[in-house]
């Protein structure tokens, strides 16, 4: 096989994983609520208490930031389940011994969920034009529309990163609902991570919401700071998070097919 | 005549009690099971202090130190509140989904102490759960809280999870027809942290939705708390007690009714398995 047959097969791979993640998505309740709901309910959380407060002005960073939260929670939700429910199903094993990478199947699933998770930053604006009435004027919209570009890929192979390490172990979920809270603590995404002890301050760096909600911000027009520094580091970040998935995904691989199956993990 | 219903009465409560313990230690059991010193101190005691701490972070950034208290007294009862609503409703669910349900409709005994039996556990672990909430709030964030002022709160919590039971019982009665249960329960638990005065008082709120926020367990009994924590005594949130009873007992009444009205439709038209 050619590298460029090799390349289409993989392509068709990611777009079929998509596809099959998606139908399961949207069948899924969990998936909906996290999704249409979650957003909703952080975004009157943040920023009613804001304006109880009698800081009004922080509404549209709170917006941006639920929106994150729920674009988190949808990928790193399901990115954490994808795994699981294939063990379930009892399909991983089967999954890891078929010509095509399993992580180009996690990629093409994990970008299926962070695609979707897109709607919630839609639903957290909705919300808080709707309930709170702040005016959504986006100051740089090109910049705003590139910067969650970035930001989904750098989540996406978040969630690989994740998804992949979730092969080994069958507390996924307990996991995930750990993980979630240091991360939207980490980032900044409803207070400013200056409000953090220094030594935070490179583990704030090393996550991609933090850029994210940096690089939405600014092109919201809430800081005066050039957005170029947050897509370059939501680049390079999506760029390492791919490599350790990958160098994770191939050990793994290894230490599978040494052992003859992932019944042990 | 009178001697003898008294008889009956009592063997009735023996019954009940002697069910309720024995759904009691299961639910020990299942806990046991499901979390292992490992995974209780590696998942579950980061949860309970992650999710505090940052609602606490928030609420410090945006109010300051009195707000980040107000915050993290609400967040930790709110644990325990949710753990109780969430697993209240998935011991109604998890009878269908391991099959039992059919079993614990045969059986003649009432089924009421056997769900509230099954949940004591998340109950202690709820207790657990605040501890650990506050503990750490107060270290990390160096909010204030008389002990002994929280141990003098301790019955009302108990009150406030025990009245979110009932929220959960009927909310897994009205879902058991449905797949959606837990579902459910997670957005009513959300939900409770916007309009129950969790993270700001009631008082933020539109004056229509304050009204409905008095409906709900939690709201009242946490008032209750906060007062009795900064130094009011029983006397004084007396009527905020009987509100949390009020509303508790009610849930309980109707979880109860519509658990059964579900169980007797099942029954008439052979659909239990279907559930």
């Amino acid at each position: 096989m050619t590298h460029l047959q090799s390349l289409a097969a993989s392509i068709r791979v990611i777009q079929n994983s998509y596809k099959m993640q998606m139908a399961e998505n949207v069948t899924r309740n969990t998936f909906q609520f996290t999704l249409a709901l979650q957003p909703v309910l952080f975004t009157l959380l943040s920023v009613g208490i804001y304006r109880f407060a009698g800081k009004p002005d922080l509404s549209l960073y709170g917006i941006i930031g639920s929106g994150l939260i729920g674009m988190w929670n949808a990928n790193l939700w399901t990115s954490g389940f994808i795994v699981q429910g294939e063990r379930w199903s009892g399909t991983l094993e089967l999954l890891l011994a078929t010509p095509s990478s399993l992580m180009v199947v996690l990629f093409g699933k994990s970008l299926s969920n962070a695609s979707a998770s897109l709607g919630a930053i839609f639903i957290t604006f909705l919300t808080g034009a709707l309930v709170f009435r702040v005016p959504l004027a986006i100051e740089d919209p090109l910049g705003f529309f590139v910067g969650l570009i970035l930001t989904l890929l750098a989540l996406t192979t978040l969630g690989l990163v994740l998804g992949t390490l979730f092969v080994l172990t069958r507390a996924a979920g307990n996991m995930t609902q750990v993980l979630n809270y240091p991360i939207f603590i980490l980032s900044g995404l409803t207070f400013p991570i200056t409000t953090l002890p220094l030594w935070t301050r490179p583990l704030s760096w090393a996550l991609a919401p933090s850029w994210g909600s940096q690089a939405l911000g600014q092109a919201a027009g809430l800081s005066d700071e050039a957005l170029m520094p947050a897509f370059l580091w939501l680049i390079v970040l999506a760029l390492i998070y791919f490599l350790i998935g990958l160098v994770a995904y191939r050990r793994i691989e290894r230490i599978a097919r040494a052992k003859g199956g992932l019944q042990e993990f | 005549m009178q001697h003898k219903r008294r008889t009956s009465i009592s063997l009735e409560l023996r019954h009940n009690l002697r069910v309720f313990w024995s759904a009691s230690l299961g639910s020990f059991s299942n806990f046991l099971a499901e979390y292992s010193p490992a995974v209780f101190f590696g998942t579950a005691v980061p949860r309970y202090i992650l999710q505090s701490a940052f609602f606490v972070l928030l609420a410090r950034f945006a109010g300051g130190p009195e707000l980040m208290r107000f915050s993290l007294l609400g967040n930790a009862v709110q644990i325990a509140a949710n753990m109780g609503l969430v697993n209240m409703v998935s011991v109604v669910e998890s009878e269908k989904w391991i099959g039992t349900l059919p079993l614990l409709i045969a059986v003649p005994s009432n089924k009421l102490p056997a769900l509230i039996g099954r949940g004591v556990a998340n109950m202690i672990e709820g207790l657990v759960g605040i501890g650990f909430a506050l503990g750490a709030g107060m270290l990390l964030f160096g909010a204030v809280f008389v002990p002994l002022r929280l141990l003098m709160a301790l019955p009302l919590i108990l009150l406030v999870i025990t009245s979110i039971f009932g929220l959960g019982l009927l909310i897994g009665a009205i879902t058991l027809p449905l797949r959606i249960g837990t579902l459910t329960s997670n957005a009513m638990a959300y939900i409770m942290m916007v309009i129950c005065g969790v993270n700001f008082p009631i008082s933020g709120l539109p004056e229509w939705l304050q009204s409905i926020t008095r409906l709900i367990p939690m709201t009242n009994g946490l008032m209750a708390v906060r007062q009795v924590v900064d130094g009011a005594n029983y006397r004084t949130v007396l009527p905020l007690i009987g509100y949390e009873i009020l509303v508790g007992f009610v849930c309980y009444v109707l979880g109860y009714l519509v658990f059964e009205a579900r169980l007797r439709t099942a029954r008439q038209r052979g659909t239990i398995e279907l559930f």
